[in-house]
């Protein structure tokens, strides 16, 4: 439907069509003072309000036609005259007695030109009249304005000013929201008065048109919000057969609906004042009076000076709060992205405090989703809220950064149940893993509004039907904005994207340092795979290749012994024998290696071990041996456990040791003590986590072994004796067994000094 | 005893291996003519051509005695070949070789020899060895009827 302001003149309004009341135009004033509308080219009074005859004894009708002569002396009158013929928008401020009228009551003229018409509104002079401009009182105001800190101070000290300037009940500066919506951000008021601070009301509390006008006049005034409306005489100028348009007379009629909400609010007077900033509606600053309260011209032009003067200022205010939060969040910004940096895990460092990514910038809670691990910081979902959110971020939100200031409406399925902590959310996807994301959430915004008045039950009328009042204007805002957080900001986002940007970058250096490691890694396992390679070729050449030549020297040598021993002397004979020993020996040494290169790359085959059995097994395979060399076997902290291990390499590890014990002694009775379990305190053996390994140990009474050969003996063909004495051997049977300990993961060592005894310990470790 | 007069087929490169082998035999009177195959073609040339191969004999072997590190084609190879071979899978097959590592000794199994034992340095215990092959393989087993020409 689309109506012109004629249609709208004669529809009631109501709620519902109060965005389009024509208020400019409503062809009536308030009873306060009165109203003449003149013709710019004669000065003729064309328009007066009905109320003239009740003000100064003259009816309305009777002025028509005529000049302002009908109420002005010839002095004022010629006065008042220049200026009507230099009037623009801008009202002009003229006090007259008006000497033509029964007992010359003092008027004020407040006059300005507007829409092809000349306006005369005449005010009464009021009590409050004081002297109106102290220069002192405005300095100091203003000097407190300019030094304010915060927007917050700022707005506390202009609704201050303006209390002490009007002495209204009530002052409050209200701020939109960008949706339009408003909030009382600082109030002053009488002590008996409960605050309204904090209360949001919706944007249709104040109808676009209303915003229109309050961009061109800055000031409102209704002394008595009980009036009852005066029309113009005639209601349609003659020229135009319209209502002139009354966007700057100051004793414009409001809207009914307007009086009504006053009404509601139990406002009796009310002053407001725009606050603007670069064209836009920024705020308003609001008075109110429970009584009637007619506050003077002059008053008022002083209330709009400091809400100019705000204006002016307000600016540079909130750029000063932005370049407070954007100093705080950098500083916080640098010092977690420093520490993220130096941490060893970036991931982890995310969350810690100094500051954590949720301390950064204002947000009710944070989530950092890494590899499967959800860190929850300040309020936020449940983990399984948040594990079900990243399920359909990945799936809905491409792009490194996702936000919104209401989830719900994005993710309808899991987002309302969330409004309480995350009806904001900023996602910056990390990898491109999914389910890796950085998570900042914000609280429905109705859960952050906190005002002194809250807990007042609503107000209802009689017959149960809820009317407009601050309170029912909370409600309907609060309606309004469900699941709707606040917004985030550019400086928020900003940082958002850093911190992901920084943490991607690390990503990025930390995989690629992976992959330097993976290749060095690799080169190294090349390597190994080479020497290993080479070891094996080295012992396949060394088992058939040196084999056969060397099996060839030990046979032939034979034949000639078997064959030929008739026609050699004993020396020939001996230097066949010795032919066929060191060929013998040799084989021994190839056959050594081969079996350290075995046990280097052939996999463990891990059981089940009963140590006591291999035990018994390895005794068993000695005894002959022992009872030629008169050797007692001593097993102590049996029974024995059960390990985790390769049977057969764990018997070549105790038959080496044990025959170790019974060769190197040269005792006549030869002791040896086999063992499992906690060593005597003292050596490195007593340092063993026997929660972790089994600890054995081979110990003998035997010739011992000086320290500074205990690494050497477990070299390959290293020999600390001669090879004819203590039973010869290739020297390799150390180093095997070493080896084989090695393999499973335990250590072999020795600990020893020369002459009495060595005891010989192995670690296995418990879990294989 | 027919199998007595089949041959046995010896592959071995090394020559020295050949005459402590061929001492063994006489110690233990191996009545058997012995045949040597310096390679694994050599052996494959006789066994597959047999009856066709100009210089062999018209019959097959009573049992091979195989060495495994051959030059060209070595003995995995050939055991491989001859296991796969329907008209020789039967005749047993004895790997002889330096090599004792167990996996050596698990492929032979695997590709069907059917025995295997390792040189040793010591002649005394390759003779012995020697003897028990000759004494089990060809008086105590009984061996397949192999295709007559």
């Amino acid at each position: 439907m689309n109506l012109t302001d004629n249609d709208l003149i004669t529809t009631p309004v109501t709620l519902t069509n109060c965005d389009r009341e024509p208020i400019h135009i409503p062809g009536a004033i308030q009873p306060y003072g009165f109203l003449l509308c003149l013709d710019p080219a004669t000065q003729l009074i064309v328009q007066a309000s009905a109320n003239t005859e009740a003000l100064v004894g003259l009816a309305a009708e009777d002025l028509l036609g005529g000049g302002l002569g009908q109420l002005l002396g010839p002095a004022r009158l010629a006065e008042v005259a220049g200026c009507l013929a230099t009037l623009t928008e801008t009202a002009q401020l003229l006090g007259a007695r008006l000497e033509t009228v029964a007992g010359q009551p003092y008027y004020k003229l407040i006059m300005h030109r507007y829409d092809e018409l000349l306006w005369v509104e005449f005010e009464p002079v009021v009590e409050t009249d004081a002297a109106p401009l102290d220069l002192a009182f405005l300095n100091a105001a203003l000097g407190q304005m300019l030094a304010a800190p915060t927007v917050l101070d700022f707005c506390q000290h202009a609704a201050e000013q303006v209390r002490a300037i009007t002495g209204f009940d009530r002052v409050a500066i209200y701020r939109f929201a960008p949706d339009e919506s408003g909030e009382i951000i600082a109030e002053a008021t009488a002590p008996d008065l409960p605050p309204w601070l904090g209360l949001h009301y919706p944007a249709s509390d104040i109808p676009q048109q209303a915003r229109a006008m309050y961009l061109k006049n800055w000031l409102r005034f209704i002394p008595d919000a009980a009036y009852q409306p005066v029309p113009l005489v005639p209601g349609l100028r003659p020229a135009t057969g319209r209502p002139p348009d009354m966007t700057y007379a100051v004793l414009r009629s409001v809207s009914p609906i307007h009086l009504e909400y006053l009404h509601h609010m139990g406002s009796a007077a009310t002053l407001t004042i725009s606050l603007i900033d670069e064209g836009q509606l920024w705020g308003m600053i609001t008075c109110h009076h429970r009584t009637p309260r007619l506050v003077g011209f002059e008053l008022r032009e002083l209330c709009q000076f400091i809400g100019k003067t705000f204006s002016a200022l307000i600016a540079g205010k909130v750029r000063a709060d932005q370049r407070a939060d954007q100093l705080h969040v950098r500083e916080r910004l640098a010092q977690l992205l420093e520490r993220v940096s130096r941490a060893d895990d970036f991931v982890e460092a995310l969350a810690q405090p100094g500051p954590t990514i949720q301390e950064v910038f204002g947000c009710g809670g944070a989530a950092v989703c890494f590899g499967g691990e959800v860190q929850l910081l300040g309020d936020t979902p449940t983990e399984a809220q948040v594990r079900k959110l990243l399920a359909w971020l990945s799936e809905n939100a491409p792009g490194p950064l996702f936000h919104t200031d209401s989830l719900a409406a994005h993710y309808p399925t899991g987002g309302p149940a969330l409004r309480a902590t995350a009806s904001g959310l900023i996602a910056a996807a990390l990898a491109d893993a999914p389910g890796h994301y950085l998570l900042w959430f914000r609280p429905e915004v109705v859960q952050t509004v906190t005002w002194a008045g809250q807990n007042d039950k609503p107000q209802l009328l009689a017959d149960g039907q809820i009317f407009l009042s601050p309170r029912q204007s909370f409600e309907a805002w609060k309606q309004l904005v469900e699941y709707t957080a606040a917004p985030w900001q550019p400086l928020e986002l900003a940082a958002a994207h850093e911190i992901r940007q920084h943490v991607t970058d690390l990503q990025l250096k930390a995989f690629n340092e992976l992959q330097a490691r993976t290749l060095s890694l690799s080169a190294l396992n090349t390597a190994l795979e080479r020497s290993n390679d080479e070891l094996d070729s080295f012992a396949y050449v060394a088992s058939h290749d040196l084999k056969e030549p060397l099996r060839g020297i030990h046979n032939y040598s034979l034949f000639l012994l078997e064959d030929y021993a008739a026609q050699l002397d004993a020396d020939g004979v001996q230097k066949l024998q010795t032919l066929v020993r060191l060929s013998h020996r040799m084989e021994g040494l190839i056959e050594s290696l081969l079996q350290l290169s075995r046990v280097g790359h052939t996999d463990l085959v891990v059981m089940d071990v009963d140590a006591n059995e291999v035990l018994a097994e390895a005794a068993d395979l000695l005894r002959p041996r022992f009872e030629q060399t008169d050797t007692q076997l001593v097993v102590a902290g049996a029974p024995w456990p059960t390990v985790r291990g390769d049977r057969v390499r764990l018997l070549e590890v105790f038959s080496n040791l044990l025959s170790n014990a019974m060769k190197y002694n040269d005792r006549p009775t030869k002791t040896i003590t086999v063992g499992q379990g906690p060593a005597a305190p003292g050596g490195p053996a007593a340092a063993v986590d026997l929660g972790q390994y089994f600890l054995f140990y081979v110990r003998d009474n035997g010739i011992g072994i000086d320290a500074k050969h205990h690494g050497n003996i477990f070299k390959l063909f290293k020999r600390l004796h001669g090879q004819e004495k203590y039973g010869g051997g290739t020297g390799a049977g150390l180093a095997i067994a070493k080896k084989m300990v090695e393999k499973h993961g335990g250590q072999l060592w020795v600990e020893s000094a020369l002459g009495y005894g060595a005891t010989f310990y192995f670690t296995l470790p418990k879990t294989i | 005893m027919y199998n007595a007069l089949k041959p046995v087929l010896v592959v071995e490169d090394n020559a020295e291996d050949f005459t402590a082998l061929n001492r063994a035999f006489r110690k233990h009177a191996l009545q058997n003519p012995v045949l040597r195959c310096e390679d694994g073609d050599q052996a494959l040339e006789y066994l597959q051509g047999y009856g066709q191969a100009a210089g062999w004999p018209q019959v097959l072997p009573a049992i091979v005695l195989l060495d495994l590190n051959l030059p060209g084609t070595d003995g995995r190879a050939v055991l491989e070949m001859v296991k796969n071979d329907p008209r020789l899978r039967s005749i047993p097959i004895i790997v002889f070789s330096t090599s004792s590592s167990a996996s050596d000794i698990d492929t032979c199994y695997q590709l069907g020899a059917n025995s295997y034992l390792t040189k040793t340095i010591q002649y005394g215990a390759m003779e012995e060895k020697i003897g028990v092959t000759i004494k089990y393989w060809l008086r105590a087993a009984e061996l397949p009827q192999a295709l007559q020409v």
